[in-house]
């Protein structure tokens, strides 16, 4: 069920046109002209479009009587859509409970009070979108704050990974009586040269995923969010918890196998995790 | 003459000021209780201490409505009379999810450089805390995805509306999770340590302030042939300690020889490695302060020494075999184990005068001063 609930709002923005206006009143009126002709066409290309990105848990993650998802969140950033043309267009995040201008929570713990949608605007309009690339990661920037001081979507106390002093990027938490499992993805590996400041240089493994989705419109159509690639992964691990500490990387490999990271370097091998199975089109 | 006494007018005037503000909460310097000449622990610029957020760090620490459950408060494990750690292998978290390491003691943790078991990066104790607080491996005090539930008791009770405002009094709403941790870090600072029969004898020259037997473990305990002192050295008894006089902190985790399982066992907790990757950080650990350790068993990151005796036949071992089970392999021939873990034989009389004189870190004052325990009941 796609939610389309951003209705293509092509309304051009034109806002720009009065400052230019005023500036080009300040000269000769033979400049006047031009102005004119820059306005208007400033105005047809910045038509702008506001944008909604779905995520959908898929069917082949529904969990059986026995087990339920205590918990499924994830961060999101750098989201950027796909043209037929080959284009790419960013999605600028509007500000609400779950995002800020960069970075938005997506929460299908199950609770009613989730989040599954990203919002934001294009800066270009357009029909169509044939594909996405987003980030499942928090900005480095932001990741290492004191989190009590951090405003939505980062004030979340589930999502604080403080022995890592940072956040989870992913956290999935099956409760199985068979065989639950927990996965939890973030930065490791961050030091940072004293108590009262971040990290100065990239963490040890980033642990950011870059996925890269093809052939569907992700405007009109939900990303599909599997878990079972994790919980076959995890079903097999010993222990049954993948969550950031090295000594448990032997039994993570399976797990960041479904992320597409390598799980010795914590990176995207060749930048994208094109491997990554959890994140797939509908 | 007349510029002096105006002077002197304006100091009074300041001084009734500052006493009235006082009064009505505020700002009021923490006064150290420290012997004289010893160096005042570092305190975080943004988080000054004052007599008014370690009393709201007092309640806070003893209060159960600090976990989501209302069942644990940070006291619940770190128990004033056992030197704010437990008598318990390992801790119990607040939904009944087991800790993997022993509860550490809370004394002088002022002065210490680096908080928990084996985090090199965990520097001061309003970072620690936010893992006991809002952890969930284990879950602990559980207020992750309660935030507002635990801020709303707060704020409903009329003491601690009183006390956020005194401790926080430049602040129109000062109820919030980053003041508690800022209030409670306070509170942990004030939690010193100096009043032990050794410190007598150590700092105030008072021979008599230890027995024979005493003084011969305490020798035995400095010698190149036990080597105790390497890692629990200086006034608190551990390489981690930093305060205002010390550049830059020393940072050593060591390995001990307390395991050395195979790599491939992915249940074992391996100290700093599991957060630095290096594989010389395996299975290295802090050595914690050993004041009040006599009250502090059981003993190592994962409290399996029951008692002082087993801790003492463990160094004389030079490490531990442990023949079945995950932790499967022989410590003593770790790789990267201590230098001056070697090994030592003791007489019985010699073993007596050791667990002598760590009786003699034992500071009775510290285990019961009052001022550390919960605060009594307001007058409501």
């Amino acid at each position: 069920m796609a939610r389309n609930a951003a209705p293509a709002t092509r309304a051009p923005n034109c806002r720009g046109t009065l400052a230019f206006l005023t500036v080009g009143s300040i000269f000769a009126c033979t400049c006047a002209s031009i102005a004119v002709v820059a306005v208007l066409s400033g105005c047809k290309g910045s038509s702008r479009q506001a944008a909604v990105v779905q995520f959908a848990l898929s069917a082949r993650s529904a969990t059986d009587a026995d087990t339920h998802i205590e918990h499924l969140s994830f961060y999101v950033h750098d989201v950027v859509l796909h043209t037929a043309d080959g284009g790419d267009v960013p999605l600028t995040f509007d500000h609400t409970d779950w995002q800020d201008g960069r970075v938005a929570l997506i929460d299908m713990s199950g609770a009613a009070a989730g989040n599954d949608t990203v919002r934001g605007t294009l800066s270009q309009a357009h029909a169509a979108f044939t594909g996405v690339r987003f980030l499942v990661g928090v900005p480095f920037d932001l990741n290492h704050g004191d989190p009590l001081a951090a405003g939505a979507p980062l004030n979340r106390g589930e999502m604080f990974w403080a022995w890592q002093s940072g956040y989870k990027f992913l956290r999935v938490d099956l409760s199985d009586p068979r065989a639950p499992w927990s996965f939890h993805l973030g930065s490791t590996g961050c030091s940072s040269g004293s108590a009262i400041r971040p990290p100065t240089s990239p963490c040890a493994q980033p642990n950011v995923v870059t996925v890269e989705l093809s052939g569907f419109d992700p405007t009109q159509h939900p990303i599909q969010v599997h878990i079972e690639p994790l919980t076959a992964a995890m079903r097999d691990s010993n222990p049954r918890a993948c969550t950031g500490s090295y000594a448990t990387d032997p039994a993570c490999a399976a797990g960041y196998a479904a992320t597409g990271l390598d799980v010795r370097t914590g990176q995207c091998p060749g930048g994208i995790c094109s491997d990554q199975r959890l994140f797939g089109r509908p | 003459m007349q510029r002096q006494r105006l002077h002197m007018f304006l100091v009074l005037f300041a001084t009734i000021a500052a006493v009235l503000a006082g009064c009505s909460g505020g700002d009021t310097p923490y006064v150290w209780n420290l012997p004289q000449g010893f160096p005042q622990p570092r305190v975080p610029p943004d988080n000054p201490l004052t007599v008014e957020k370690v009393a709201l760090g007092r309640r806070l620490f003893h209060d159960t409505n600090l976990s989501a459950n209302r069942t644990q408060a940070c006291a619940s494990c770190h128990q004033q009379a056992h030197a704010f750690a437990e008598p318990a292998m390992t801790a119990t978290g607040s939904t009944g999810q087991h800790h993997r390491r022993n509860t550490m003691a809370l004394v002088n943790v002022a002065y210490a450089s680096t908080l928990t078991w084996a985090h090199p990066g965990l520097t001061t104790l309003e970072q620690q805390m936010l893992i006991p607080m809002f952890g969930d491996q284990p879950v602990e005090m559980g207020i992750g995805g309660h935030e507002a539930e635990v801020l709303a008791r707060l704020r409903a009770d009329a003491e601690y509306r009183r006390l956020f405002a005194r401790a926080f009094p430049h602040e129109r709403d000062p109820i919030s999770l980053q003041n508690t941790v800022r209030a409670i870090a306070s509170f942990v600072r004030t939690l010193i340590s100096f009043g032990s029969p050794f410190d007598r004898y150590a700092y105030h020259g008072d021979d008599s302030a230890l027995t024979a037997a005493q003084v011969r473990g305490l020798n035995l305990f400095m010698s190149e042939r036990l080597e105790c002192s390497h890692c629990h050295s200086g006034f608190n008894f551990s390489q981690f300690v930093t305060h205002e006089s010390t550049v830059a902190a020393e940072k050593p985790f060591h390995v001990t020889g307390l395991q050395y399982p195979a790599d491939s066992v992915a249940a074992i907790d391996r100290g700093v490695f599991d957060v630095t990757a290096d594989p010389h950080d395996r299975d290295r650990f802090k050595a914690p302060t050993l004041r009040n350790i006599e009250r502090s068993a059981p003993y190592m990151h994962d409290g399996s020494l029951a008692t002082l005796n087993d801790v003492i036949d463990f160094y004389a071992a030079g490490g531990r075999n442990v023949e079945s089970g995950d932790l499967r392999g022989d410590g003593r021939l770790h790789p990267d184990k201590s230098p001056f873990i070697r090994g030592f034989t003791l007489t019985a009389e010699e073993k007596s005068d050791l667990l002598a004189f760590l009786a003699s870190l034992t500071d009775e004052q510290f285990l019961t001063n009052p001022d550390f325990g919960p605060a009594p009941a307001t007058r409501e």
